[in-house]
């Protein structure tokens, strides 16, 4: 993907969290150390408060989180934040009435219209930006699920006639020029009807492929099973056009479940869940290189440590670490041996962040954000090198059989 | 796993320090009683005058050793009780120490652990054995004695520790409370010296107390000099503890005229910019304060108009200071850091950086100053902005402390 600023991102990658617009702990100097991060997720329901949206400065989001170098990442900008709201489910009902979308913020829930989420876009300028899609559980009903696809298919409606719009001059379409150097995703709502999210894909792509820059498919990550996921993203991937990239929300909360978003064609990863254990205080160990043998051996195997627990065993198993553990009082060992971020290649020990957990001092945090974002990035690129070798399909099972070693082991 | 620190190995190639000698203290220039030096330690050779960040409990709040780096931070403060409390000396020395615990490479210096005591803890009892408290995490009645500190701050590794001193509150009314404190500081002292186990490798500073008293503080300078042969350096202490400010300069002045001038002097708890030039000019090297992180974290920037609070900075294009060209100051207006002051980590961690930032610009100033023959320019200059939102009116005790120093403003 190369945006018009000229910010490119080799696919599949994964999103980065941010919390009105920068990640939680990682300021501007330590994320451009980062060099494999590619994009960051930006979530327009940060930029509310009481007195509306904000700021009322003319920088674009580039400019204004502080990442307009060349070389920086990639910035994509959606309504919702996933990771701390959840999809309001009761605050709905007039605004599902009035076509507006109703979004937890951190001033409370706002009732939200196309065009004040516009507003956000044209203001900000992002590099991508998210049509807007319904926010709805699974089994919330036949009738709701239908006006979900409904209205998810007219927001597209009304994104592609705002961007075709921005480069043409006409009357009217001033506002809309802002939007020339923004990459539109057009949304797509996976219901847990089959059926319906099929045929809403293939109008979908009828629609908007030729303003769009990729697709984003939402809905996924509530509820639904694994293999209903799959078929999910199978299908609809078939709707859509080749040569346009797939954003899916949800569809990942671990490594496993990244390699199956990838397998069925996702191009851009949601890598929030890498965040998440950051603020759980837990670090990203697992294996990016299993080896299709018994047993993990050879380098690269995760959990060994110089760790006077029993913690050193079965050590390809080791996914996460929970660094709260009272085991890594007297850990010397890094996060993660032969790890080159920040934190693992200058000799940080799991003893002093267990240390730091304990007095709740903000370093844990920047410390553990700075490795899992690395191993999550380091774990992106293992996969893209592996589908440009043609060794993809060999790398998920040796993954898959590793993991379930795991789970046999126990 | 964590390489142990080598504490110590010269800290380069051209270390000045004699051999044996775990502190070289060299006066590159002077003015006035204003001087710039290299304050050469194990672990770093550092420039005073010099403001030291506190390190609570081995890290500086979200910054990282590398950022602290960048910044030009040349020592770093640890305090001792919360690192016994949390995880604990033994612990820290399995690590390496402090500096292995850490990963800071540079430069360390550890508190005794006495004044934490009786500024945090309840029923804080202070007799001529040590200071008695309860334990936070049992309720078991503990005691803090000059021995213990010691043998903590051996096992921390700082470059510099602290010995420990009978700490009043420069507020305490009692003369006689100053009084047994004054004695009782050279004698624990004495205590220090003896049961301290590594000389070589750390530079162990008594503190000179004695309230606000003149003959107090004379006593104590006079009792602590008889041991000037086996003292590196000395701090100045019972200050920043709410005193009036004609006081609190005075004191300084008659420590930093009476201590021997080829030693390091360190006034301890001070982080105002204003107090950091007034002692400079009066002849001080080392400052510490949480002031500058303290405040990040309540969304306050320092300016060199004073401070800037981002929580009414709602709409200001501006960055925090247009002529900073910190990162914070380069990336980001005020109305943005306004909506992330006290909601989100990373506003303490941008507020953090760029007030460390201005600590060391700060300092970087009076010794290029002192080091330039123009010192009492910059502090005219300095005081003329710091109050400039007064109409520019000094305060006296400013003025007073400043003709002490031979700078006339």
């Amino acid at each position: 993907i190369t945006t018009s600023r000229g910010v490119t991102a080799d696919t599949p990658f994964g999103l980065v969290m941010t919390r009105k617009g920068l990640p939680s702990y990682l300021t501007p100097d330590n994320l451009k150390a980062l060099s494999e991060v590619k994009g960051l997720h930006v979530c327009a329901a940060h930029f509310f408060d009481k007195k509306g949206m904000y700021p009322k400065t003319g920088r674009n989001l580039a400019e204004l989180i502080g990442l307009a170098e060349p070389n920086s990442a990639l910035l994509l900008l959606g309504l919702r934040d996933p990771v701390t709201f959840n999809i309001n489910m009761y605050s709905g009902a007039s605004a599902v009435r009035n076509t507006m979308l109703s979004v937890d913020s951190d001033s409370g829930a706002k009732p939200i219209t196309h065009e004040m989420y516009m507003d956000v876009v044209r203001r900000t300028q992002p590099d991508l930006c998210l049509s807007l899609s319904d926010e709805v559980v699974r089994n919330c009903g036949g009738k709701r699920a239908k006006r979900a696809l409904k209205r998810t298919r007219e927001w597209l409606e009304k994104s592609v006639a705002d961007f075709s719009t921005a480069a043409t001059g006409e009357e009217g379409s001033r506002d809309n020029e802002a939007l020339g150097s923004v990459g539109l995703v057009g949304s797509i709502f996976a219901s847990d009807n089959l059926e319906d999210s099929v045929e809403h894909a293939r109008v979908a792509a009828e629609i908007a492929s030729d303003e769009v820059v990729g697709f984003a498919i939402m809905g996924l990550g509530l509820r639904e099973s694994h293999l209903a996921r799959r078929e999910a993203l199978q299908s609809i991937n078939k709707q859509l056009p080749k040569n346009q990239f797939r954003y899916s929300s949800g569809s990942a909360s671990s490594p496993l479940e990244v390699l199956q978003a990838v397998e069925c064609g996702v191009d851009v990863v949601d890598g929030s869940f890498a965040n998440q254990l950051t603020d759980c205080g837990m670090a990203m160990v697992f294996d990016l290189n299993p080896r299709k043998e018994e047993e993990g051996s050879g380098t690269g195997t995760a959990g060994t440590s110089a760790s006077a627990s029993g913690s050193g065993s079965a050590s390809a198993a080791n996914m996460n670490l929970n660094l709260w553990s009272e085991e890594y009082v007297y850990d010397q060992g890094p996060l993660k041996a032969g790890c080159g971020c920040y934190t693992c290649s200058n000799g940080f020990t799991r003893g002093y962040i267990h240390h730091l957990l304990e007095c709740r001092e903000l370093l844990a945090e920047v410390l553990l954000e700075s490795h899992n974002t690395y191993h999550m990035a380091q774990f992106m690129k293992t996969i893209r090198a592996h589908i440009a070798a043609g060794t993809f399909s060999e790398y998920v099972s040796a993954f898959r059989k590793n993991t379930d070693l795991f789970h046999s082991d126990q | 796993g964590a390489a142990a620190a080598s504490s110590s190995s010269p800290s380069s190639p051209t270390d000045a320090r004699p051999a044996g000698a775990a502190l070289h203290f060299e006066i590159l220039a002077r003015q006035n009683r204003a001087r710039a030096s290299v304050l050469t330690l194990p672990h770093f050779a550092c420039s005073t005058p010099m403001f030291m960040p506190v390190g609570t409990n081995g890290s500086v709040k979200g910054l990282t050793p590398r950022q602290l780096e960048d910044l030009g931070c040349h020592l770093i403060l640890g305090n001792t009780y919360h690192l016994e409390s949390r995880p604990g000396a033994d612990v820290v020395e399995a690590f390496g120490g402090l500096h292995g615990f850490s990963r800071w490479k540079r430069a360390m210096l550890t508190d005794s652990g006495g004044f934490q005591m009786v500024s945090l803890l309840h029923l804080a009892d202070i007799t001529e054995q040590g200071v008695s408290f309860q334990s936070p995490s049992n309720g078991q009645q503990m005691l803090l004695t000059p021995e213990h500190s010691m043998r903590i701050q051996n096992k921390l590794g700082a470059d510099i520790m602290m010995a420990l001193d009978d700490v009043v509150s420069s507020v305490n009314p009692s003369f006689e409370r100053f009084e047994e404190a004054t004695h009782r500081t050279t004698r624990w002292f004495d205590r220090c010296l003896a049961a301290h186990t590594r000389p070589h490798e750390q530079n162990l500073f008594p503190i000179v107390q004695g309230g606000l008293d003149y003959g107090l503080r004379q006593e104590s300078l006079r009792q602590l000099m008889e041991r000037d042969d086996r003292i590196p350096g000395y701090a100045i202490g019972g200050l920043a503890g709410g005193e009036d400010k004609e006081s609190f300069w005075k004191v300084v002045h008659w420590c930093t005229q009476a201590l021997p001038e080829d030693k390091p002097r360190y006034v301890m708890g001070i982080g105002y910019p204003v107090d950091i030039v007034v002692c400079s000019a009066l002849g001080a090297d080392m400052y510490d304060c949480v002031y500058p992180t303290r405040t990040a974290r309540f969304g306050t920037a320092l300016v060199p108009t004073g401070v800037l609070r981002l929580q009414t900075a709602a709409d200001d294009p501006r960055p925090i200071d247009p002529n900073c060209d910190c990162m914070v100051c380069k990336k980001y207006s005020r109305a943005y850091l306004h909506r992330l002051v006290t909601k989100d980590s990373s506003a303490a961690i941008l507020l953090s950086y760029h007030n460390v930032h201005y600590m060391m610009q700060l300092m970087k100033g009076i010794r290029e100053a002192i080091q330039d023959n123009r010192f009492p320019e910059f502090v005219k200059s300095f005081l003329a902005t710091f109050y400039q939102e007064d109409g520019g009116k000094i305060p006296d005790w400013v003025r007073n402390a400043l003709k002490a120093a031979d700078i006339q403003v």
